[in-house]
């Protein structure tokens, strides 16, 4: 688009350097061609053209200066700073994205009494995080102690009882009751045999 | 060619001369801006993209936080025994 712009704009003055000498050699030739008050108002015509172009030109070239100025100083440092904005208003969008997407979580976190508890004990202090897990793990290892006593003491209470169940008083194992339930022909034998 | 005009043709050519000049000016001006890295409208629009993107995904997300705390607030409600939080 620049380059298209450019070879207008080459065209366009190359056309306005040959026009604009035209323009004022065919004025000049009406000029010196005419006679009387027509050549004289031809020649009145275009000085007031002039001067009207010259005016208007005045008015045209500082606007197009100012014009130039502003977007020289102040465009290009708006849009650096828009820019900025927008790379700050990004970061900050994902941040926001990453806090959200993370929301049931939190919300988890925020019912949870144990969490809020180590909130409350801690507040943030490193020192006091590791020494309230270090207390939680203290009582872990003192639950797990005493669960480990408490089987242990129900296991020696259990292991005298054992014997009875499975054997008899003789020491030999009772014959299992599935055989004397069955209807098979030997279980009645041995019952007809007593 | 020159010695045919006159002073006030001279004057307007001159003022053509310094409107081109401006011209110029103003289209280098817009080449710098348009090419700066750091001025460059179209990465400021691609940002600008992304952020409408973002704030569209925040607004959702946004939405469906407060539909679930409220979803959770009405359970706890109906729920026996259950205390809204």
């Amino acid at each position: 688009m620049n380059a298209n712009g450019e070879a207008n704009g080459g065209v366009d003055s190359a056309a306005l350097d040959e026009l604009i000498p035209q323009i004022f050699d065919q004025m000049r030739t009406n000029q010196l061609d005419g006679s009387g008050a027509a050549a004289w108002g031809t020649a009145a015509v275009s000085t007031a053209t002039l001067l009207k172009e010259m005016e208007q030109l005045d008015q045209i070239i500082p606007v197009l200066q100012q014009l130039n100025e502003s977007l020289r100083r102040s465009t290009g440092e708006n849009l650096s700073r828009i820019r900025r904005t927008c790379e700050a208003v990004n970061r900050v969008l994902d941040t926001w994205i990453k806090i959200q997407s993370q929301a049931g979580y939190v919300g988890e976190l925020m019912d949870d009494s144990e969490y809020l508890s180590y909130m409350e004990k801690t507040r943030g202090d490193e020192g006091q995080q590791q020494a309230y897990m270090e207390s939680l793990r203290k009582q872990v290892e003192e639950l797990r102690r005493k669960v480990d006593e408490r089987r242990a003491v129900e296991a020696a209470a259990a292991a005298p009882r054992a014997p009875e169940r499975t054997r008899g008083a003789s020491g030999i194992p009772r014959g299992g009751s599935r055989i004397t339930k069955r209807g098979g022909t030997t279980v009645r034998g041995r019952r007809m045999f007593r | 060619m020159s010695d045919a005009l006159s002073t006030l043709q001279r004057s307007v050519l001159e003022k053509y001369r310094t409107l081109a000049d401006c011209l110029h000016e103003l289209n280098d001006t817009l080449v710098e801006l348009n090419t700066d890295s750091d001025t460059n409208p179209e990465q400021v629009l691609a940002q600008m993209r992304e952020i409408e993107v973002k704030i569209a995904l925040v607004g959702t997300l946004l939405k469906g936080s407060v539909y679930s705390l409220v979803l959770q607030r009405n359970m706890g409600k109906q729920a026996p025994g259950g205390k809204a939080k």
